[in-house]
């Protein structure tokens, strides 16, 4: 690879740029994550669960970004943490900021992907209408809503082994999905049940995009402080997980 | 930098997605079957009996034009161009107001090929509210009923509403009343309906919400200038809603006669009631169906989902026949009180079907006393009053060209309603017959009979978990037969398990098998009988057809005498169990398509 490094925000730009390169040359990792969301809302929302297109749109978009952001950033930063890449970034004069900030864009980029392709389908398919700033809104909180994810992922990519990455990663992804309510909403769990969907970070998410499309009224000041204690928890994981890489371990 | 250039530019690209996204004002998708109204589209009947929602007039013309009435008297002159419709020995009326149903599915386009144009809902999820809404404030071509709702209801935790898989916010103090009506009001709800129900009156026993909530609930609905309603099913529930100030019941009531003091109350408090006389005539174990007799025409045109909903019965209904003509008292001592009536039917409930059932009603309303002016009114004007339905439910200038033709004088009779010519909605003519697609047309080649024990691997165990309830089902294929296993638990409307035959291999993809007659059943097992459901239709997920079969013996069904059955698109067969909760195993000893 030719990185030029010739000034900060050039270093910079270049690690954002190799991000995407890096994506753009394993199709067989973008298409599939990209993909899987999307045919599970295909199966589940339109075909098996007819006539709550708009509801499920919300609930399995959630799904999707969450995915992309704990994938991207969980398995990548444990498989690059164990190549020594992060060390050698590290000891060299590169912004490690350059990293992250690629990674978070790539994320967005995912559920921005994920979102329009479940929207087209469920506008064409589900006879989902929206007001065009009701559907941006949803984009928009979506993409946005990705944070907490992306630093659940690097928390998890931090102090996980690259082989133990994926699983752990699906094993935290699936439950975290079902017990927020993605797949089967809530409210059809046993009541002791939907008390902890209700302090999940998903489910707050979900809450959000069903709140900025119309389609069920929530209390979007609680779940955006809700995903705000998440996001900065997941932070401060991070900050521990990142002091641990000197030496200790790879 | 070119690959950031692509990164901008695909993250403009996706952006671009989201602006091109259909809005609910936007037309000429598939399902949203509608173009703007031509200008010069002119329709005059002419020499016709016109009812404009209060009164007659005689020998008078209606021009439609615009999706509005231009027109309507004696003497009205006809513009040029005008398609000319006539009306000599047939009568006008404004489109039909159902003031009750739930409206899933195809719903909207059922009822309006019986002349319903509008419908007014009492609990659904308010997922497209935004995109009905912007419906009916256009005059566009639509082939659907438009419709008005309560949204959700309001209902206690495990109440009545919560019964049927839909997720519904449920509400147990006064103090949450405030949130819980604004919540309506920003999903889009035109009124707030609340749920008085203890079962009592059905010999059971349900949550059901205090006074002090139901009244919060009214002054919130109040405060907000929306009606407030209430589902009561008996006398000391309708007093407990009049008591918290609700300004309507959307059921009459049949356990106790409509006393002088009930009476008076009613008055007094100005309430409005929907009788429902269908769904409770359903309840009460009259057929949805007797009336239909000799009316071949609208029969006809009957979906497979109408004739399905129409054949059903409540269970139990059989024993509570004894109320059917205190209902119809209830009724007429209501209407001779003065309370105003609203004509409803409670479709798709067990023993109606949208539309179709609106005629039911009127006929039962006419069979309490009610005069058939009085009928007519409370099927147009009166809903349209009280609701403040704008433009609808009657014919007078500016009116909305949302009109019935019907044959003869349902002012005579009003079974006449029935007898519909066309529906125009925003002024266009209605297709009257069923658009039921076929997957394939004409003769089917009859097929080999078919073993669906030897076809291990088409077969699931399935209960109503996949509904939110709480029983069990274990499935074994043994060589000569299919064994299921489990436990039926409460925590579902009607627990169910067992297990479930797909002719495609995935639930509910359905098959053409028409090429069949008839199925073959046998079970034997530790219950008395299994209850049988055919899933099968456009929306195979929806009410399946059912029927109860004793265990022991054989039973042949075949297709064409299973009403509202689709052979031509069968999405499952199931075998469950479905008695007393408790623990259950059956062994389908025989299950053959001849």
């Amino acid at each position: 690879m030719n990185i030029a490094i010739r000034t900060l925000p050039g270093a910079w730009m270049q690690l954002i740029r190799a991000q995407f390169l890096n994506l753009s040359r394993t199709p067989a990792y973008t298409l599939p994550t990209l993909l899987f969301p999307v045919m599970f809302y295909a199966f589940f929302g339109l075909l098996m669960i007819p006539g709550r297109a708009q509801f499920l749109l919300c609930t399995f978009a959630t799904f999707g970004v969450m995915g992309a952001a704990l994938f991207s950033f969980g398995i990548a930063i444990a498989m690059e943490r164990a190549q020594g890449w992060m060390r050698l970034l590290r000891a060299a004069p590169a912004p490690i900021s350059g990293v992250v900030t690629g990674k978070f864009v790539a994320a967005m980029l995912f559920a921005l992907a994920i979102v329009a392709l479940m929207s087209v389908l469920a506008a064409g398919l589900g006879g989902v209408r929206l007001a065009t700033g009701q559907w941006l809104a949803l984009a928009g909180v979506l993409a946005a809503g990705t944070l907490p994810f992306c630093l659940l992922g690097m928390a998890l990519g931090l102090w996980l082994s690259p082989s133990a990455a994926p699983a752990v990663i699906n094993i935290v992804y699936l439950p975290l999905a079902f017990l927020s309510g993605l797949w089967v909403p809530a409210s059809q769990f046993p009541a002791w049940l939907q008390a902890v969907a209700e302090w999940l970070p998903p489910y707050h998410l979900a809450e959000l995009a069903l709140h900025v499309t119309g389609t069920r009224a929530g209390d979007w000041v609680w779940s955006a402080a809700v995903l705000a204690a998440y996001s900065i928890t997941f932070a401060a994981a991070v900050a521990f997980g990142w002091r641990r890489l000197d030496g200790i371990r790879k | 930098m070119r690959i950031l250039t692509t990164v901008l530019l695909l993250a403009a690209a996706l952006v671009g997605v989201f602006f091109l996204l259909p809005t609910p004002g936007s037309e000429g998708s598939g399902e949203t079957a509608a173009e703007p109204a031509r200008p010069d589209r002119i329709i005059a009947i002419r020499d016709v009996r016109l009812f404009d929602g209060e009164s007659v007039i005689d020998s008078a013309t209606l021009v439609l034009a615009d999706g509005r009435v231009e027109s309507a008297g004696v003497g009205v002159e006809i513009p040029d161009g005008a398609e000319i419709v006539d009306g000599a020995g047939r009568t006008v009326l404004p489109g039909l107001v159902d003031a009750h149903v739930h409206a899933f599915g195809r719903a909207r386009r059922d009822a309006v090929r019986f002349g319903v144009t509008t419908m007014l809902d009492m609990f659904r999820p308010p997922d497209d509210l935004a995109t009905i809404r912007a419906e009916r404030d256009s005059t566009a071509t639509i082939d659907r009923a438009d419709l008005y709702s309560a949204g959700f209801l309001a209902t206690a935790e495990g109440g009545h509403g919560t019964q049927y898989g839909i997720e519904v916010p449920t509400i147990s103090t006064p103090a949450e009343a405030d949130h819980w009506v604004a919540a309506r009001v920003e999903e889009g709800s035109d009124w707030i309906k609340i749920v008085i129900e203890n079962g009592e009156g059905w010999g059971g026993d349900l949550p059901s919400l205090d006074d002090a909530t139901i009244r919060a609930l009214v002054d919130a609905a109040h405060a907000r200038n929306l009606l407030a309603v209430a589902h009561a099913s008996t006398r000391a529930e309708a007093l407990r809603a009049i008591a918290a100030g609700v300004d309507g019941l959307v059921h009459a009531f049949a356990d106790a006669p409509a006393d002088e003091a009930f009476l008076a109350a009613a008055r007094d408090s100005g309430i409005f009631v929907v009788p429902t006389a269908t769904v409770m005539a359903g309840a009460f174990g009259a057929s949805g169906e007797g009336w239909l007799a000799g009316r071949e025409r609208i029969a006809g045109r009957l979906s497979p989902e109408q004739r399905r909903s129409l054949a059903q019965a409540f269970p139990g209904a059989e024993g509570r026949t004894d109320r059917m003509p205190r209902l119809l008292d209830n009724i007429a001592a209501m209407h001779g009180a003065g309370v105003p009536l609203l004509a409803g039917s409670d479709a798709p409930n067990p023993g109606t079907a949208h539309g179709a059932s609106l005629h039911h009603e009127m006929r039962l309303m006419a069979d309490a006393g009610m005069a058939p002016v009085e009928v007519l009114r409370a099927a147009t004007s009166t809903p349209a009053r009280i609701f403040a339905l704008d433009g609808r439910g009657c014919l007078q200038p500016g009116c909305r060209a949302d009109v019935v033709l019907v044959d003869g004088n349902p002012l005579d009779d009003i079974a006449a309603t029935a007898d519909i010519v066309s529906v125009f909605r925003n002024g266009r003519r209605v297709e009257l017959d069923p658009d039921v697609e076929t997957p394939a047309s004409g003769e089917v080649p009859a097929a080999p009979p078919r073993d669906l024990l030897a076809e291990a691997d088409r077969w699931m165990a399935a209960s109503d978990r996949y509904q939110g309830g709480r029983s069990t089902a274990v499935l074994e294929v043994h060589d000569d037969a299919i064994a299921v296993s489990g436990s039926l638990a409460e925590g579902f409307a009607y627990p169910y398990g067992g297990g479930m035959w797909s002719p495609t291999g995935v639930p509910m993809v359905p098959a053409d098998l028409r090429g069949h007659d008839a199925l073959v059943l046998r079970v034997t097992g530790s219950i008395d009988r299994v209850r049988l459901m055919l899933f099968s239709g456009e929306d195979a997920a929806s009410q399946p057809f059912w029927i109860d079969l004793e265990t022991g013996m054989q039973h042949r069904l075949e297709f064409a005498r299973l009403a509202g059955v689709e052979a031509a698109r069968i999405g499952a067969v199931g075998v469950f169990a479905s008695d007393a909760p408790g623990d259950y195993d059956f062994r389908i000893e025989r299950m053959d398509l001849e």
